[in-house]
């Protein structure tokens, strides 16, 4: 059976259409995502999609009951993720995910700073065996990349090459198979 | 005395990647091959860069399409690295990955279909 291809979040129609059309994805999910930046307040009916960041923000989001998952927990100088965190994250059934657009931000000794904390953020996932989860999170279509392209983000976690890509198929589908 | 080729067990096995630039502009061959260099030694650094034995082999500026020849053991990096690249010239881009190949043949059949 082939493997169907998705993009958990994008934040332009636009990126829907050339995503499905040109790249390869089965699907790319806009309409059904509910992307939460500040304040926690889910939709049961759609993907709840918290951002990360810091502690604070962090443990709100693993600890809230139907938050699906959390995004970017880390930052270059900021490693406000550790093996408990992970371990409730396991538990709960909360997916983390990692964005291409924000690596993309970063250049030079900020980048080198950032890899440095999704190695460390990758060691601690693995271990704890949490759902680990590639998105674009693009705002225009230059900014999308073919699935698998964006599964080799994967690396940076330290995930092996027979499981990458899984960051953007099976792994996105046990999230969607739960709404 | 000609020199002796390295023994078969030796030499590198090569991958040839089919890629295709996306832009709003059509980028000339020149300008690819710097944003793809500058780009794997930005993520790569030179001693990887030079493990890697990167080469842009064809370019087409009409189709936006080309061939990039790498090492086997760096695909995957060379692979990550084409994935962050988003600017040519300072016109906004991205390389999409449509084929790899052990060999250039195939890969040329397919890029003149």
């Amino acid at each position: 059976m082939a493997r169907k291809y998705h993009d958990l979040l994008v934040f332009n129609e636009e990126c829907v259409e050339f995503g499905e059309k040109e790249l390869g994805y089965e699907k790319v999910h806009m309409q059904d995502i509910n992307y939460i930046e500040k304040q926690l307040k889910t939709n049961t009916n759609k993907v709840n999609i918290a951002k990360g960041g810091d502690l604070k923000r962090n443990r709100a989001a693993v600890n809230k009951k139907n938050i699906d998952v959390l995004l970017d927990p880390v930052e270059p100088k900021q490693r406000d993720f550790d093996t408990a965190l992970a371990t409730v994250a396991t538990q709960k059934k909360v997916t983390i995910a990692i964005s291409l657009n924000k690596l993309l931000k970063y250049q030079g000794m900020e980048k080198v700073q950032y890899l440095r904390s999704l190695d460390y953020l990758g060691k601690i996932l693995r271990k704890e065996g949490c759902n680990i989860v590639v998105v674009s999170g693009a705002t225009e279509k230059l900014e999308m990349r073919p699935p698998q392209q964006l599964a080799t983000i994967g690396t940076l976690l330290g995930i092996k090459e027979d499981q990458l890509r899984d960051t953007v198929s099976i792994n996105v589908e046990k999230i969607l198979r739960r709404k | 005395m000609p020199k002796k080729p390295l023994p078969p067990t030796l030499r590198e096995r090569r991958r040839y990647i089919q890629f295709k630039v996306h832009s709003n502009k059509k980028h000339s061959r020149e300008e690819v091959v710097r944003a793809i260099w500058k780009n794997l030694h930005e993520n790569l650094g030179t001693f990887h860069t030079s493990k890697s034995s990167a080469w842009v082999m064809d370019y087409d500026p009409k189709h936006q399409k080309g061939i990039l020849r790498t090492n086997h053991k760096k695909q995957l990096e060379v692979k990550t690295s084409l994935t962050l690249l988003q600017d040519i010239k300072r016109e906004k881009a991205f390389i999409s990955i449509e084929k790899v190949s052990g060999t250039i043949k195939k890969i040329r059949e397919t890029l003149e279909k």
